[in-house]
């Protein structure tokens, strides 16, 4: 029997793996909910602008290689764990950690954007509904951000025993479901908007 | 410690490979969604469904490869959970495009 295995061979980590599987699928549920109200008010611009006018395509698709890679990395990450590379795994957090607020200030800059040419929520049923759907969304990732600290720091004093590695797995789990969710914001939102479907 | 043996234990199942599969497929879809829509390849319907399916393959490498779904033993509590939420959440998008559109043709017509 390897460390590997008692890392994850204890019952708390299956019970609150699955735990918080389902917690994420309700979060999946909620984003679902605000895909279909976008879906719905997208047409209602109410004289103002369009995804179509709105929307730069080359932000959104960088944005989406951001995620991506650092959802790749955060699953590298714990690998790392896994096989009791303490300074791996914090290493390849601390970068997951850089894309992540990178990717948020890239959204930030987009909205800012957008508010000062007027743009704000309250200019229409379309904007609200794109608003809801993106800040959601980076809510997360600021909750994920300050999560990864804290999982940082956890590593650096404790090291990596299986209460910081169960806490490390779900930061994982949570980071690469906000990648998937991306996904979809990316196609339904950016792709879709710019081709005015 | 370093040692690495068979892991015996779903959830603690990882590899590098799995990963980068999982990362080189998303990677070529994002691309290839982009390109479509920047060299204007289709449009209307066409491009809508194609853009979608495409969006679905992406998600579900990264579940496979990235979330090592479907991968736990028998009696994978993971994957049925995650089944029934795709039936709720097709219900609700299904159920709420097709209503809010049925609506709107019958309150404008």
């Amino acid at each position: 029997m390897s460390h590997s295995g008692t890392l994850t061979q204890n019952e708390p980590y299956e019970k609150i793996y699955f735990g918080f599987w389902l917690y994420l699928l309700t979060d999946v549920m909620m984003f679902g909910s605000l895909f279909a109200t976008y879906l719905v008010l997208k047409g209602g611009t109410a004289g103002g602008p369009s995804a179509q006018d709105l929307f730069h395509l080359p932000r959104a698709l960088l944005e989406t290689l951001l995620l991506l890679t650092s959802s790749l990395f955060a699953g590298l990450a714990r690998v790392q764990a896994l096989r009791h590379q303490r300074k791996g795994a914090m290493i390849w957090y601390a970068i997951v950690f850089l894309l992540g607020a990178l990717f948020l200030s890239m959204t930030y800059a987009e909205s800012k954007e957008l508010l000062l040419q007027g743009y704000s929520w309250q200019r229409s049923a379309f904007l609200s509904s794109f608003f809801t759907l993106i800040w959601t969304h980076a809510f997360h990732l600021v909750a994920g951000l300050i999560w990864i600290l804290v999982v940082l720091i956890q590593l650096a004093k404790r090291g990596i025993t299986q209460i910081t590695f169960r806490r490390l797995s779900c930061l994982t789990l949570f980071w690469q479901f906000l990648a998937v969710i991306w996904v979809f914001t990316f196609t339904i939102v950016y792709l879709m908007g710019a081709a005015g479907l | 410690m370093k040692e690495v043996g068979k892991i015996p234990e779903w959830s603690g199942y990882v590899s590098i490979r799995s990963y980068v599969i999982g990362y080189v497929i998303s990677l070529l879809l994002c691309l290839g969604s982009y390109w479509m829509v920047d060299q204007k390849i289709l449009n209307g319907w066409a491009l809508a469904t194609t853009l979608l399916t495409l969006t679905f393959f992406q998600a579900a490498a990264q579940f496979i490869f990235f979330l090592n779904l479907g991968k736990e033993p028998k009696p994978a509590w993971n994957l049925i959970a995650f089944v029934f939420m795709l039936v709720l959440l097709l219900i609700i998008v299904i159920g709420s495009l097709l209503i809010m559109y049925s609506l709107d043709y019958r309150m404008i017509a």
